[in-house]
């Protein structure tokens, strides 16, 4: 009866330093990143200083299943009433992550569309050159946020998806120039009446071989029937490999717009019925060459763009000058490797080549972090 | 069972995880083998040398050691510890044949948002066949993986810990099963 009690109450005991313990994981992390950008058109010109991102991560475990995840962004350091000149600053993600096991979970809030790399991994040390590439801008809009909701999870070994409805786009913000961008909601009031799919499957056969096949599919009429249902689909694969020193990285994405010609009706803004870009990029590097113990990294790269906001258009000429394709060449030296300074030279052509759309070049300096 | 999870407060590892780490042992080590919980008292000298070999800090004053055994020979010594990812711990177990050679990796819990690819056999064989002492750095020995990078690296100086760490008990890991009472 004795020895029963006590070990019972070691029983307890042990229940209680075990739970104990529990109460000592990490439940509230704070991180972020950033970028510092120096921008110099065409070489000699006077060029502009820039902190162009400031972003706050902040995460939070309600259970071993529960988390919030989050992200708050400063754009070009100053908000200003009245200055519209200012920067900005948004929730760029903010969802609650419910993993019921390894191949299933539920995630809710404002959430990145998976398409493409960028878009999903944008933390400034994991991508070469000082500004984004201009696939990732033009043709899929990244920053790129929505509210909506979906499932995620690992399927087998070496494959994950990604499956969401978010708000779809809004046609009064396409343009010739921009195609889709300006027609992003960014969870802002946003109209919900043109839920949109989106998803990504990420397969990797092998060590340090990725590749993602990605999509978004939805209409952006936002109850404007004039336009019909002006639907909108973007279709993306990209190729991640990377073996001694030598990385790789090739992003396609292709974009369709119904309707165009009625859009361009109402909103007269030269939207075209396809849009693509694709680009290719290549670096390596050097540092084991000249110090074989450093695990510092220096890496020389190039990337040739090729992207065309009116490849197809109705009732129109395409515009030469939205023809474009850009040629960078740089360094991305890393310290570590969540720390980096850029520098690249960027040649940005288009077909056009006269007046104010004349090729140009520029020169790029940059510093980017992130901590976790 | 309450005692095994009381032997291992320094980790924090839960009854499920370990019920995963005895299943995984098996796995690993064979069908006929049998694997008993042991915990080693760590003294200030040999957290010290943990330090010197990996340049970390062995959390606890104990290491909770899964020994198998085949008949009554050491089959293998598996470890069981977090690492912190971006923001949540993932919980890996590591398994080495009886002179401390890596046989196998698994992760026994994966929290992030992103970066299960850490679960990849592909990316965990690079670890097999590794000694205590070996050098196992991010990028260099061990491939990092692109969008998974943080954890990658975590797991990688984790099981550089755990091989310091069974390196600096080496003459205290059970021979045979005798030896764990």
């Amino acid at each position: 009866m004795f020895l029963r009690s006590a070990l019972a109450l070691v029983g307890v005991v042990i229940l209680i330093s075990a739970s104990t313990f529990s109460q000592g994981e990490p439940k509230t992390s704070l991180g972020g990143y950033g970028e510092l950008h120096y921008n110099e058109p065409d070489g000699h010109r006077r060029g502009m200083l820039d902190f162009h991102r400031f972003v706050l991560y902040l995460g939070h475990n309600f259970n071993e299943k529960l988390a919030f995840r989050s992200e708050l962004e400063i754009e070009h350091t100053l908000i200003e009433a009245g200055n519209p000149d200012g920067g900005e600053l948004s929730i760029e993600q903010a969802f609650l992550d419910y993993q019921i096991n390894r191949s299933f979970g539920i995630r809710a809030g404002i959430i990145l569309p998976p398409v493409g790399l960028i878009n999903t991994y944008h933390e400034p040390p994991t991508f070469n050159g000082v500004e984004r590439p201009s696939v990732d801008r033009v043709i899929i809009p990244t920053t790129w946020r929505e509210s909506g909701a979906g499932l995620y999870g690992n399927l087998v070994e070496g494959l994950n998806y990604q499956l969401y409805v978010v708000a779809g786009f809004r046609a009064d913000g396409f343009s010739g120039s921009n195609g889709l961008r300006n027609g992003r909601q960014r969870a802002f009031e946003s109209n919900p009446a043109n839920p949109s799919f989106t998803g990504r499957l990420d397969y990797s056969p092998c060590l340090g071989l990725f590749l993602g096949g990605s999509f978004f599919v939805g209409n952006s009429s936002a109850d404007l029937d004039s336009i019909g249902d002006a639907m909108v689909s973007l279709w993306s694969g990209d190729v991640r490999y990377s073996v001694d020193g030598f990385a790789l990285r090739a992003v396609g994405a292709i974009g369709t717009i119904g309707d165009a010609d009625k859009i361009n009706a109402q909103f007269n803004a030269a939207v075209a019925d396809r849009i693509y870009g694709y680009y290719v990029e290549g670096s390596y590097n050097v540092l084991p060459l000249l110090c074989p113990d450093s695990e510092e990294e220096l890496n020389f790269f190039g990337r040739y763009e090729k992207y065309n906001t009116q490849a197809a258009t109705t009732g129109f000429e395409p515009f030469k000058q939205y023809n474009r394709s850009d040629i960078v060449f740089g360094l991305t030296y890393k310290p570590t490797f969540n720390t980096a300074f850029k520098f690249d030279y960027t040649f940005m052509n288009n077909e056009l080549n006269s007046g104010s759309f004349k090729n140009t070049r520029q020169l790029n300096l940059g510093i980017g972090y992130y901590f976790f | 069972m309450f005692l095994s999870i009381a032997a291992w407060p320094d980790v924090g590892v839960t009854e499920r995880e370990l019920d995963q780490a005895q299943a995984s042992v098996q796995r690993m080590f064979g069908k006929e083998t049998k694997a008993v919980l042991v915990t080693i008292p760590l003294l200030s000298q040999d957290k010290e040398a943990v330090f010197i070999l990996c340049n970390q800090r062995w959390g606890g004053d104990t290491l909770v050691v899964l020994a198998s055994f085949k008949g009554n020979a050491a089959a293998g010594y598996a470890v069981v510890d977090n690492v912190k990812g971006k923001d949540q711990l993932i919980t890996y177990i590591v398994a080495v044949d009886s002179s401390l050679v890596v046989k196998d990796l698994e992760i026994l819990a994966y929290r992030e948002a992103y970066g299960g690819e850490v679960r990849y056999k592909s990316w965990q064989k690079q670890f097999f066949g590794r000694r205590p002492g070996e050098e196992l750095r991010p990028g260099k020995e061990i491939k990092n993986i692109s969008g998974a990078t943080i954890s990658a690296r975590s797991v990688t100086f984790g099981v550089k810990k755990v091989l310091s760490v069974l390196a600096a008990v080496r003459d205290r890991l059970p021979h045979t099963p005798l030896e764990t009472q």
